[in-house]
């Protein structure tokens, strides 16, 4: 009996779903119908509600979470800068006259803005509505350049720093703990969301060379899909070299700053994110800055960071509270502070032209709308996955997954296909918040490495978007392409990019040190 | 009196207010069914006014915690790598910020229709349509899960009240009750605001006009015009 609820209610809700309330509160809302017909058959006992606020509690003040508002506010801040069309534009420019240049433009583009929300819709949107046209009005095909958009919009999730990343990453986290504890895995290891972002850049770093070569050999094949543009007569390259660089640093140094120190285990995710926020911050008062006094204040206070963290690297001991004080110690110390000083008040002058061009009162706004959004969802799948283990879903999931056909390869394709379907009518979030945690315990209880299965589930979602009929970033797609774009072309365009997919998947299934090779390096 | 009965009758009495205010929850069905009702009408419009304004200057004050904890944990981080200085306090008001912006926050984005749906059928909706599935969706799904979590934190809450409960650490901040409240606060919040849509779903479906919204918040039912007739 409790099994039939239990299985119902994951119909019930999928069908819920399809109705367009709330998602969040879509799901915790069926699980509560389907508690209280248990609590009337028998099957569920109401106390196990109980606990709700104890469960709520943890998940808004965990400390890996708060990454997620900080991802957030950085990619909210750098798309108010408009870097990406800058950059989009100068690259354009730059690779005009090679093969595809900008549909590679737009590859590369995609995987720099992968710092961004993480939220397909928002990104595959904001890039239709930045390159498509451009794309249109240069004559590549309409199918080749909805399929690049739409695949680079998609690489956002799996190129860290994204937050769908931190999401997986915190989950998986859990469910190891989770498999070691009630599934007898013998071993004591940890793994975090730095580990699954060190797992992740491999295969999105091939991801978009795989993208960026299938474009240049259509451009080579079929010219006039991607018809190359010379540079204007007379204007020597190394302008168009120039704009690109200085369009291209801000970013790319922002992202090293932040991957860097979080890969190098130099900052926690959150540590590592505040710091690209307010890298982020700078950039944008920079960029926006009405007044050439007013892009001087970021620019000093970048220069402040930069010597601060200079002056640290000289290995120089500088901690307040010690007893051996040398004088070049003191010394260093003073121009440190000094420094820091300069960074300090550099960054709260660069905060005033993006208070006062109501900037910051709009990223502010956007991105906790974005963060409540995901952390009322996080909540109603709590509520969900509670119901569902009252009603002995997890053993029934843990059953199904043990005795499915194939052993412990055929239990992964079971979940690889289950959430892939998942992956056409909800976001990234919601299926790792309601999915993650009720399968990945049993799998990784198999001897799976957690790190390989999350780089493998984002890899499978991240192709689900793309996939026609009902992919995700092909909606959001639709929404702002031109109807010279038909429907047909745009899927058409799209098939060769989620075969690149599959590819990748393969790949990393086959050669799981694609994944796990790097996170084990950095952790020595 | 010792402390632990204060906070008893101060509970009881949040109770006591609960329950007097809990007979609006029906309002909506009342509004579709007795929508003649002039009184009805202008009541239930200074209700949505009220509510509307209350979670959209709410957030908007929270809004502001974001760069706050940007900055907040930026200046930890250099203070901690450089200088070897660290608070537990600066430490731990990350996490306050953190909770608060969620809790705080939530009803102002489901008044900006910022939670998302599942928009395969959803867009092609009539107004009505959609109206339908908001007023639903506030009796079947909203409320009562909302119910549950205010009702099950009632024990949660009393007894991190009644110790006063901090930090784990020695030198943190001693406001853990005052963090855990927020839990039952934002059920609250979020029952108001499903509330004033359910209402705006009822007039809709009556065919009739409904206030118009703070500013930066897209309207409901934007297939239908009606927010600039009324």
């Amino acid at each position: 009996m409790a099994d039939i609820l239990a299985l119902s209610m994951f119909a019930f809700a999928c069908l819920g779903l399809m109705g367009g309330y709330n998602v969040a509160f879509t799901l915790s809302g069926i699980s509560l119908i389907f508690a209280a017909l248990g609590v009337v058959t028998g099957t569920f006992e109401p106390d196990f509600l109980l606990s709700l606020p104890g469960r709520i509690y943890p998940l808004i003040t965990r400390e890996i979470l708060i990454a997620v508002p900080l991802f957030v506010f950085m990619g909210v801040m750098l798309e108010k800068s408009r870097i990406a069309e800058d950059l989009l534009e100068s690259m354009g420019d730059l690779f005009g006259p090679l093969k595809g240049g900008l549909g590679i433009s737009v590859v590369f583009v995609g995987a720099l803005l992968a710092a961004s929300t993480g939220i397909v819709g928002a990104t595959v949107v904001t890039m239709g509505l930045l390159s498509l046209p451009t794309m249109l009005n240069r004559n590549y095909a309409p199918s080749l350049a909805a399929g690049s958009i739409a695949a680079s919009g998609t690489l956002g999730q799996i190129i860290p720093p994204s937050i769908v990343l931190v999401i997986l990453g915190d989950q998986m986290s859990n469910a190891y703990q989770e498999a070691q504890r009630s599934f007898g895995l013998e071993t004591t290891g940890v793994v975090s969301v730095g580990d699954l972002f060190a797992g992740a850049l491999i295969p999105g770093l091939i991801l978009v060379a795989l993208y960026a070569i299938y474009i240049s050999i259509t451009a080579y094949l079929k010219p006039d899909m991607a018809p190359s543009q010379e540079w204007p007569e007379g204007v020597s390259p190394w302008k168009f070299i120039r704009k690109t660089l200085i369009a291209m640093l801000p970013p790319i140094f922002l992202i090293i700053a932040v991957l860097g120190s979080i890969l190098s285990g130099y900052a926690t995710p959150t540590r590592g994110a505040a710091l690209g926020a307010l890298g982020a911050i700078l950039l944008a008062s920079y960029r926006t800055s009405p007044t050439p006094l007013g892009k001087k204040m970021p620019l000093i206070a970048a220069a402040g960071f930069v010597l601060l963290v200079g002056i640290d690297l000289t290995g120089v001991d500088m901690r307040f509270n010690q007893n051996d004080w040398t004088g070049k110690e003191r010394i260093s110390v003073a121009i440190a502070l000094g420094f820091a000083g300069f960074a300090f008040i550099g960054t709260a002058l660069s905060l005033i032209p993006l208070i006062k061009s109501k900037n910051l009162s709009d990223v502010s706004r956007t991105t906790m709308h974005i963060t409540c959004m995901v952390f009322v969802i996080l909540i109603g799948a709590t509520i969900f996955s509670l119901v569902f283990r009252g009603l002995g879903g997890d053993e029934l999931v843990g059953y199904l997954l043990k005795n499915a056909p194939g052993g412990k390869w055929g239990a992964l394709s079971l979940v690889m296909l289950v959430m892939f379907i998942l992956g056409f009518f909800l976001d990234f979030i919601e299926i790792t918040f309601v999915v993650v945690p009720l399968v990945a315990p049993p799998l990784l209880a198999t001897g799976m490495d957690p790190i390989w299965l999350g780089v493998l589930m984002a890899l499978n979602l991240q192709t689900s978007f793309l996939t026609p009929p009902f992919g995700f970033a092909l909606f959001y797609l639709r929404g702002v392409a031109p109807p010279e774009v038909t429907t047909t072309a745009l899927y058409r365009g799209v098939l060769p990019f989620i075969l690149i997919q599959f590819v990748v998947i393969l790949m990393v299934v086959l050669i799981p040190e694609i994944a796990t090779k790097l996170p084990t390096v950095m952790l020595n | 009196m010792t402390l632990g009965s204060v906070i008893d009758n101060l509970g009881a009495a949040f109770q006591a207010v609960g329950y007097v205010f809990s007979p609006l929850l029906l309002l909506p069905l009342f509004y579709l069914f007795f929508s003649r009702i002039k009184l009805l009408k202008s009541f239930s419009d200074a209700l949505i006014i009220t509510i509307d304004t209350l979670s959209y200057t709410i957030g908007e004050l929270t809004k502001w915690m974001l760069p706050i904890l940007v900055l907040t944990i930026a200046f930890s981080v250099f203070a901690l790598s450089i200088f070897g200085q660290s608070w537990t306090k600066l430490f731990e008001s990350a996490e306050y910020l953190h909770a608060t912006v969620i809790m705080l926050g939530a009803a102002a984005t489901l008044l900006a229709g910022q939670h998302v749906r599942v928009d395969v059928f959803h867009t092609h909706m009539t107004a009505k349509a959609s109206a339908m599935v908001d007023f639903i969706g506030f009796y079947a799904l909203l409320l009562p899960v909302c119910l549950i979590i205010l009702w099950n934190s009632q024990g949660f809450i009393s007894f991190a009240w009644r110790i006063f409960e901090g930090s784990a650490e020695a030198d943190g901040i001693r406001g853990e009750y005052l963090l855990k409240t927020l839990i039952p606060i934002f059920a609250v919040m979020m029952i108001m605001q499903g509330l004033a849509i359910a209402l705006r779903a009822a007039m809709c479906l009556n065919g009739h006009s409904r206030p118009s919204r703070p500013p930066h918040t897209p309207k409901f039912f934007a297939k239908e015009d009606l927010e600039h007739n009324g």
